[in-house]
């Protein structure tokens, strides 16, 4: 009895902690979610995420903004990684250490990134003055600048994913494919590509949830574009709308969460 | 014919490999390389160096945000000392024998990765609404990033202790009556020294740059670095901007470095 006593203090500091800061805060969350601002209960927090425009057009935003960023980090990652994994050269491990470092960076940080690039005295707008006589391209903080910052650390991130997988994948596949007398493309299309699918949609999942869920980045740069994490944001510090905030959050957690549980059904059938 | 076709598709291909790889590097080493050269800049408009060169707003930074810096330190380090603690005798008693069948386990297993799955404002939001009173005094960055980081601390040390059998070697240390703090501190802890450091490393990097979760737990009193950094870019000129993203670039490149040495230090 003492024994397991005595063993249990080793996990018991951590559930006491991951109880108090984790499980009860989430629970709060929730039942704010549900409060009315006058108080009372209601369901309106969620159901204006739909009916009010302002909520809507954020929602949308952020989805649309999300896919995009995910078919660009699955095109750009799946091009980088085939390339890394076929082919070998003396820099190749510096070259994944510097795709490898925006993944590290905050979000402040990437977005700062974009604003030296394409503010108003960024790189890009002053070579094109120094090239065609007009300012172009300062689009920091538009909706194309959140965009590339979001390609600044998803894009990388995705490729790095891609790469372990294709670094795994058998190649007597492919070369099988070869001697019976498929053509190099027909290989990459019937073979590789299919066998690599299911890493292809798990690197897609992680790249839409990282992408719904990052906030720093569209915060620095987000002054004329709104998506669900900076309106929950301001909602919550602005207007004290408590209830609409946490409703927000709620609606971004789960969606993450859900999305996490379908990468890991992945993950382990891939394993099997 | 069909064969110079699918070769040149080939060539193709490659080269467009070979340029989008080219961009994406620019792209990235490009913005990080003008942060260091504009933070010395006096005044940075169509040149860079037209009005001279300055330390001035590495001064700036210094005088205004030196006690940020510090108080960043002292919260990543206590993050990654009470991470050390918690995580590795959360992993030691998950993975050893007797418990490893246990549902109790199995769900504090699911519980603890959480974090991970939630978007830190997620976090960051139920954190600040359930304790106002211990944010204001500042305690709650410190907590949201224990929160934070525990599932990589915890997830570095279980995949360690389930690599070997450590399970039979804790066994045999307690047959021969050692007791569980003994067999922890003495056996098991020494043993996997090199993994853990590896986890402490990666909990300082995730630490340091976390924005989304302290964001909602920050006062004016206390923050971090990266919050320091955005009041910087959102109210300062972009010298200044350049000038406190190079301190942290300072900090956070040779811990990526590090990070990388460790990690392939592991596969060998």
């Amino acid at each position: 009895m003492k024994k397991k006593v005595l063993s249990a203090l080793f996990i018991f500091p951590s559930a006491v902690f991951f109880a108090v800061f984790f499980i009860l805060p989430l629970v709060l969350l929730g039942g704010k979610s549900f409060q009315a601002q006058e108080g009372g209960f209601t369901f309106s927090n969620y159901t204006e995420i739909i009916t009010n425009p302002y909520y809507f057009r954020a929602l949308s935003n952020s989805i649309v903004l999300s896919l995009l960023v995910t078919l660009a980090s699955l095109l750009i990652g799946g091009v980088l990684a085939f390339f890394l994994a076929r082919s070998h050269f003396r820099l190749k491990p510096l070259l994944i250490s510097i795709l490898s470092f925006p993944v590290s960076l905050p979000g402040v940080v990437v977005g700062f990134m974009i604003i030296i690039l394409f503010g108003n005295t960024g790189i890009i707008p002053n070579l094109m003055k120094a090239l065609t006589g007009e300012k172009l391209l300062a689009i920091a903080y538009t909706k194309v600048g959140v965009f590339l910052a979001y390609i600044y650390f998803i894009g990388p991130r995705t490729a790095i994913t891609l790469y372990g997988a294709l670094v795994d994948f058998d190649t007597k596949l492919e070369e099988a494919a070869r001697t019976i007398g498929a053509t190099e493309h027909q290989t990459l299309f019937r073979i590789v590509i299919p066998t690599l699918m299911p890493s292809f949609v798990s690197a897609g999942i992680l790249a839409f949830s990282t992408a719904t869920s990052a906030f720093g980045t569209a915060f620095t740069l987000a002054n004329q574009f709104d998506i669900i994490p900076i309106v929950m944001y301001n909602e919550y510090t602005m207007s004290f709308r408590i209830g609409k905030a946490s409703a927000m959050a709620i609606v971004i957690g789960l969606m993450c969460f859900l999305l996490s549980l379908a990468y890991r059904r992945i993950m382990e059938r891939r394993n099997l | 014919m069909d064969i110079r076709q699918t070769s040149q598709f080939d060539r193709i291909l490659r080269l467009f490999a070979i340029f989008l790889i080219i961009l994406m590097l620019l792209f990235i080493v490009v913005p990080l390389i003008f942060t260091v050269l504009g933070s010395f800049s006096v005044y940075w408009s169509k040149t860079l160096y037209s009005k001279g060169v300055t330390l001035k707003w590495y001064q700036y930074i210094w005088q205004y945000y030196r006690h940020t810096i510090l108080r960043t330190f002292a919260i990543t380090s206590a993050t990654v000392l009470i991470n050390v603690l918690l995580g590795s005798m959360a992993a030691y008693k998950m993975t050893m024998t007797a418990n490893r069948n246990s549902p109790w386990i199995k769900l504090a297993e699911e519980l603890y990765t959480l974090p991970m799955a939630i978007p830190g404002i997620a976090i960051g939001l139920s954190l600040a609404q359930a304790y106002p009173h211990l944010k204001q005094i500042g305690v709650m960055i410190l907590v949201g990033h224990v929160l934070y980081t525990f599932p990589i601390m915890l997830r570095t040390v279980t995949g360690a202790l389930r690599t070997k059998n450590y399970a039979a070697i804790d066994e045999c240390a307690a047959s021969l009556g050692a007791g569980p703090f003994y067999r922890f501190f003495k056996v098991i802890f020494p043993a996997i020294r090199v993994p853990v450091i590896s986890g402490a490393i990666n909990v300082f990097m995730l630490s340091l740059g976390e924005f989304n979760i302290t964001f909602f737990l920050y006062n004016p009193f206390v923050m971090t670095l990266p919050v320091g950094m955005y009041e910087a870019y959102a109210s300062l000129r972009i010298e200044a901007g350049s000038a406190f993203t190079a301190v942290f670039l300072l900090f956070a490149i040779p811990l990526t470095i590090l990070m990388n040495k460790f990690g392939k230090s592991q596969q060998v």
